[in-house]
C-alpha cells in the first residue's frame, strides 16, 4: 500500500533558501558538527587548549633559555637559537600529546550513551543510516573537534620552525602520530559510550582503558627493557620489542627526531629517542650548526653497517589504524538492530 | 467481537493487512512480556491497542518498529519482515515514542532536516516536504525555534512530523497522548483523524480510552501479553451490550415511585432503576419498541425532558475483558 505523498518532489532552495551550515556525506556527522560548534564550551575549550598550549610553549622557551645560560654548554648566537628551537618543538609535542590523550576520551565517551539517556538514539537506530554510518558520524564528529584542537596550535609550532632545527616533514610526521592517537582513543571512547548505558559509566570506562593503556605500555616497557633485557648480551632496543611500536611517546620520538638531533638530552623526545634507537650512541659535547641550521652533535668517525631496523612510527600509525577500524566494528555491532535486549531503557516489568 | 485467532483469516479475507503477527512470543527471563500474538492489522485502519501497564504493548510495537527481535512468531509489515529486513520496514514505517528525546541546540527545521537526510529524502524535496509537515502539525511558525524551548504537546507533534519525514504508509504512535493537556489530546486526535484522511495505517497505543473510541476504526485489547479480543469498536460495542439501554430524565414534581411502578408495567421493559434523579431503562427489543414507550409514557403525561440512548463504552468493554493481571 502506498499513501498519498505529503509534498511533491518540487526542488527548492533548501531551508528557504538559507545556506546550510555544513554538509557532509553523512547526516549524523553534520548534525554532531553543528551541535557540537553551536555550544559556546567548544570556543571556550579551544581558547583555553591554545592559550593553555602558547603559555607552556613560552614557559619551555624559557626554561632552556635559563638552561643554556647556566650550563654553558652553548655559546649563543644562531646555534643557541636552534637548539632552542629543537626543544621547543619537542617538549611541546610531548605536552599536546598528553593533553590529546586527555581530552579526547571525555570528547568522544558521551557520544553514544548520551543519546541513549537522552532517548534519542533508538530512532537513530530505526532510520535509513547504517549503524556502521552512525559509528563513523559519531567518531567524526570527536575526531574532527580534536583535528580542529590540533591545527589550531599549528601556529606556535611555526615559532620552533622558524627558530631553526625542525623541520616540516617532522612536523607533519608528528601530527600524523599524534591524530592516529587521538582517533584511536576517540574510536575506543565511542566503543565504550556504545556499551555503557549512562554517560558517567562511559566516561569513566573510557579513562580508565586509555589510563590502563598507558599502563600496560609502561609496563612493557618495563618488562621488555628491564628484566628480559637483563638475560641478553644485547641491549633489548636493538632487536625492537613490541611495546616500541604502541608507544605513542616512542612514537612520536622517532617522527620528531632524527640523528642529528639525538644529542639534545635535555630535550624530551631527542632523549627517548636516544635510549630507545641508538642506545651504544656516544654523546658528544660541543656540537656544531650544520649548514642547513641543523644541530650536529657528532660526526661519525666512520661509516657503520647498522641492521635493518623497522622504523617505529610508521608501524604505530598503521596499529592505531588498525585498532580504530576494530573499535568501529565492534561500535558498529553494538548499534545494530532489532536487538534481544529491550533497547527503550529497562526492560519491561 | 471475534477472538483473536479468529481474526486473522477473517481479515485477510477482506484486504491484505498492513501489520500481521503469528504467535509473536517475547520472554525476558522468567517473565513473558509477550506471549503468542496474533495480531491483524487492516491496511487504511486506525488500529488501537490497549492494555493496563504491562500487558506488552511497548513489547509488540519495539518489534514491529524493528527495534527488539522476539522470542518466537513472525511479524510482517505490508509483507516485510522486521527482524530479517529491517531496512525495507523502516522506509515503510513511522515510529513515535511515547518520550520525546531532543537535541540540544538544534532548531525545528534542522531537527526535520536531520532525519530527512537519515531517511534518504533527497535534498531537492526537504524544504518543500519539511514546511508541509510543519504546517499539517501546526508548527510553520516555529521553524527556528529550538527544539528544547517546545512544550510537550508541540514536541508530541514534532515528533509526529519527524515519523511523516519518509511519507510511510504505517506509523506506529506509542502513548502519543501521554503527558499532553486537554488542548494537545484534541489536536492530536484531529492529527489522527487527517492521517487517516490520507490513507495511512495507524498502529496506535493509549490509556485514554474514551479518545480512542474516537478515531480508531479497530481496537485490540491486550492483557499479560495476550490479545484478548480484536475488532471493530461497533461491533464490540454492540457485543458487549446487546440489549438496548435508555436514560429519561422527567420534569421536577413527579412521582418516583409511580414513574417505576408504571414502567416496570410496560411489556417492553426489562429493567428499570432510579440513579442520580435519571431513569435508567432497560428495554427487550429494537428502536420501535423504544419509540412505542416513549409514546405511551408521553400519553401517560409524564413530562419527559429527556430520553437518550446510553451506549457501551470502551471503558466498560475494557473493564469487562480484562481482568487486572499486571506482569
Amino acid at each position: 500500500m502506498s499513501a498519498e505523498p505529503i509534498s511533491e518532489p518540487i526542488a527548492e532552495p533548501e531551508q528557504g533558501g538559507k545556506k546550510r551550515f555544513i554538509s557532509t556525506f553523512n547526516p549524523v556527522l553534520d548534525r554532531e558538527i553543528k551541535e557540537r560548534m553551536r555550544a559556546a564550551r567548544s570556543s571556550i575549550l579551544i581558547s583555553v587548549f591554545v592559550g593553555l598550549m602558547a603559555g607552556v610553549l613560552y614557559l619551555i622557551y624559557r626554561v632552556a633559555l635559563e638552561f643554556f645560560q647556566q650550563s654553558g654548554i652553548f655559546s649563543g648566537g644562531g646555534f643557541t637559537s636552534v637548539a632552542l628551537g629543537r626543544i621547543m618543538f619537542e617538549w611541546i609535542l610531548g605536552f599536546l600529546l598528553m593533553l590529546v590523550a586527555f581530552i579526547a576520551p571525555g570528547l568522544a565517551s558521551a557520544s553514544i550513551s548520551g543519546e541513549k539517556e537522552r532517548k534519542t538514539l533508538h530512532l537513530l537506530q530505526i532510520t535509513l543510516l547504517r549503524p556502521r554510518s552512525i559509528a563513523l558520524g559519531k567518531l567524526g564528529a570527536s575526531t574532527a573537534f580534536l583535528l580542529l584542537m590540533i591545527v589550531a596550535i599549528v601556529p606556535l609550532l611555526m615559532v620552533p620552525i622558524v627558530l631553526g632545527g625542525v623541520n616540516v616533514w617532522q612536523v607533519l610526521k608528528s601530527l600524523l602520530v599524534i591524530t592516529s592517537f587521538a582517533v584511536f582513543i576517540v574510536a575506543m571512547s565511542t566503543y565504550f559510550s556504545s556499551v555503557a548505558r549512562r554517560s558517567q559509566a562511559s566516561t569513566v570506562l573510557a579513562y580508565l582503558m586509555t589510563f590502563l593503556y598507558g599502563v600496560v605500555i609502561l609496563g612493557l616497557l618495563f618488562l621488555e627493557t628491564f628484566v628480559l633485557g637483563s638475560f641478553g648480551a644485547e641491549p633489548v632496543m636493538q632487536s625492537r620489542p613490541v611495546s616500541l611500536f604502541v608507544n605513542p611517546l616512542v612514537a612520536l620520538a622517532d617522527a620528531a627526531t632524527d640523528e642529528r638531533s639525538m644529542g639534545l638530552e635535555v630535550s624530551l623526545l631527542s632523549g627517548i629517542a636516544q635510549f630507545v634507537d641508538r642506545p651504544n650512541d656516544q654523546f658528544q659535547e660541543g656540537a656544531q650548526l650544520g649548514p642547513n641550521g641543523e644541530v650536529i652533535l657528532q660526526e661519525p668517525a666512520e661509516e657503520r653497517a647498522e641492521p635493518f631496523r623497522l622504523p617505529v612510527w610508521p608501524v604505530f600509525v598503521v596499529l592505531m589504524v588498525a585498532a580504530t577500524a576494530l573499535f568501529v566494528m565492534l561500535t558498529t555491532l553494538r548499534l545494530r538492530l532489532p536487538s534481544p535486549k529491550f533497547v527503550l531503557g529497562k526492560t519491561p516489568e | 467481537m471475534s477472538v483473536a485467532q479468529e481474526s486473522i483469516p477473517a481479515a485477510a479475507e477482506v484486504a491484505a493487512p498492513a501489520i500481521e503477527t503469528v504467535g509473536l512470543t517475547k520472554v525476558y527471563g522468567n517473565l513473558t512480556a509477550l506471549g503468542d500474538l496474533n495480531l491483524s492489522v487492516p491496511a487504511g485502519s486506525v488500529f488501537a491497542l490497549v492494555g493496563p501497564n504491562g500487558a506488552g504493548k511497548t513489547t509488540a510495537f519495539s518489534i514491529l518498529a524493528t527495534m527488539l527481535q522476539p522470542t518466537a512468531g513472525v511479524a510482517r509489515i505490508f509483507g516485510e519482515d522486521p527482524i530479517n529486513d529491517p531496512m525495507s520496514v523502516r522506509s515503510l514505517m513511522g515510529y513515535m515514542p511515547d518520550f520525546f528525546g531532543v537535541y540540544d541546540d538544534v532548531r525545528v527545521g534542522e531537527y526535520l532536516d536531520f532525519f530527512a537526510a537519515a531517511y534518504k529524502v533527497p535534498v531537492v524535496r526537504r524544504a518543500g516536504l519539511i514546511s508541509d509537515l510543519l504546517e499539517l502539525v501546526d508548527l510553520g511558525h516555529k521553524r527556528e525555534d529550538f527544539v528544547e524551548s517546545l512544550s510537550r504537546g508541540m514536541k508530541q507533534r514534532l515528533g509526529l512530523a519527524r515519523a511523516l519525514i519518509h511519507d510511510p504508509a504505517l506509523l506506529i504512535l506509542d502513548e502519543p497522548a501521554s503527558g499532553l493537556d486537554p488542548r494537545a489530546r484534541v489536536e492530536l486526535r484531529e492529527m489522527i483523524l487527517e492521517l487517516k484522511s490520507m490513507n495511512k495505517t495507524v498502529l496506535i497505543s493509549s490509556h485514554i480510552l474514551s479518545e480512542l473510541e474516537e478515531v480508531c476504526t479497530d481496537i485490540g485489547i491486550l492483557e499479560a501479553g495476550k490479545l484478548l479480543v480484536q475488532g471493530p469498536p461497533s461491533q464490540m460495542l454492540a457485543e458487549a451490550r446487546p440489549v438496548l439501554a435508555y436514560s429519561m430524565r422527567l420534569a421536577d414534581g413527579y412521582d418516583p415511585d409511580k414513574v417505576l411502578k408504571t414502567l416496570s408495567e410496560d411489556p417492553s421493559v426489562i429493567d428499570t432503576a432510579l440513579v442520580e434523579g435519571r431513569f435508567e431503562i432497560t428495554i427487550g427489543g429494537d428502536d420501535n419498541e423504544a419509540s412505542d414507550l416513549l409514546g405511551r409514557l408521553i400519553k401517560k403525561r409524564f413530562r419527559i425532558v429527556e430520553f437518550t440512548q446510553t451506549r457501551a463504552s470502551l471503558e466498560e468493554i475494557f473493564m469487562k475483558t480484562t481482568k487486572g493481571i499486571v506482569q
